[in-house]
């Protein structure tokens, strides 16, 4: 009695091991079939649209980009919350850029930010486009803002000019010219055509 | 012009150069500056400014000019000279080399003349160096002069 019990709870056994196994295997194949679906699409959906529509080489979130003179002191930092690097001219697109130039003796900063930037890195050359503002502070002469919408900025030269428009506040004048032409260092800013400036008594 | 009045100093020019550190800005060709009627031209004018207030005009040209309109209790003024110098602190215009100003009939020639914005004074002086050189005057005789 107890042998032939015995046999049959052996034999239900085996069934039943070789159905755990079949589910075991048919649980795998699902599982690898979900993981081949699931990697496929999505990696190349996402990374073109981290990469942006101009295919970078590469790009960088919250990149900063940093220069000094020989001295080793900083000379120019330039940020922007997402910079695209192609290698072939060393370019760098770039959102929303804020640069600091510091004067070389006086260290007076100039800020400058617009909506977008391209900077050649072995140049060393920032142009900025689109609501282009430079703000330059001095303790004898207090705060100037200079407004255009197109800018390049060369930091080797250690210039700046552009051909557009430009309108050039402080605390006593406006002036608007077109077309400028500055030297950072020195301080002084040639404007090239239709001068028109306001002064007004404080 | 009135660096109290409320009226800006308007400066027209070709071009510019502005020297912050210099505290200086230059404009060049056609350069027209003008306060109400008030109007200055010349080919070149070096503006001074002293904390953020402009201090003094140098004009040049050839020559420069300066016109006044009439006002309440002055009238009208044209002045000239290869120099027009304005300091702003002493409220004085002096016109340098072939200076000459007109008011009202009256006319005054000569190496440097000077125009006190405030008492409308007009001194006229020759050239030192030049013992040739002299004032003009031509005084028209007005009306209400004394009589005697």
């Amino acid at each position: 009695m107890m042998g032939h019990w015995l046999q049959a709870f052996i034999s239900d056994l085996q069934d039943r091991s070789l159905w755990l196994w079949g589910a075991a295997v048919l649980t795998a194949l699902a599982l690898v079939l979900l993981l081949l679906r699931s990697e496929q699409p999505v990696t190349s959906r996402d990374a073109e649209e981290l990469r942006g529509p101009d295919k970078p080489d590469g790009f960088v979130i919250n990149a900063t980009y940093r220069s000094f003179d020989s001295e080793g002191r900083l000379s120019a930092r330039i940020s922007s919350p997402r910079g695209e690097q192609f290698d072939d001219d060393k370019r760098v697109t770039m959102e929303s850029p804020r640069g600091l130039l510091l004067e070389k003796d006086s260290r007076a900063p100039w800020h400058l930010a617009a909506e977008r930037g391209e900077y050649y890195l072995n140049a060393e050359r920032l142009t900025l486009n689109s609501n282009v503002r430079i703000r330059h502070e001095t303790r004898e002469r207090g705060e100037a803002l200079l407004k255009t919408e197109r800018l390049v900025v060369d930091n080797r030269k250690r210039i700046v000019h552009t051909d557009a428009p430009v309108t050039i506040i402080n605390e006593s004048s406006l002036t608007r010219t077109t077309g400028m032409k500055g030297w950072i260092d020195e301080r002084v800013l040639e404007l090239e055509s239709q001068v028109d400036g306001y002064y007004y008594s404080r | 012009f009135d660096l109290d009045s409320d009226n800006p100093i308007r400066i027209e020019s070709k071009s510019a150069r502005l020297d912050d550190k210099a505290g200086t800005a230059t404009y060049t060709g056609n350069v027209r500056v003008t306060q109400g009627e008030a109007r200055l031209e010349a080919q070149r004018i070096v503006l001074t400014r002293k904390e953020g207030e402009l201090d003094s005009l140098d004009a040049t040209g050839e020559p420069a000019t300066y016109e006044q309109p009439e006002t309440p209790d002055a009238p009208a003024l044209y002045a000239e000279g290869n120099r027009i110098h304005y300091a702003a602190g002493e409220g004085l215009i002096v016109f340098e080399r072939n200076a000459l100003i007109r008011q009202a009939g009256d006319r005054f020639r000569g190496n440097r003349i000077s125009y006190d914005l405030e008492k409308r004074v007009v001194t006229a002086t020759s050239a030192d160096d030049d013992d040739e050189d002299r004032v003009e005057m031509t005084i028209q005789p007005g009306k209400n002069r004394d009589n005697n």
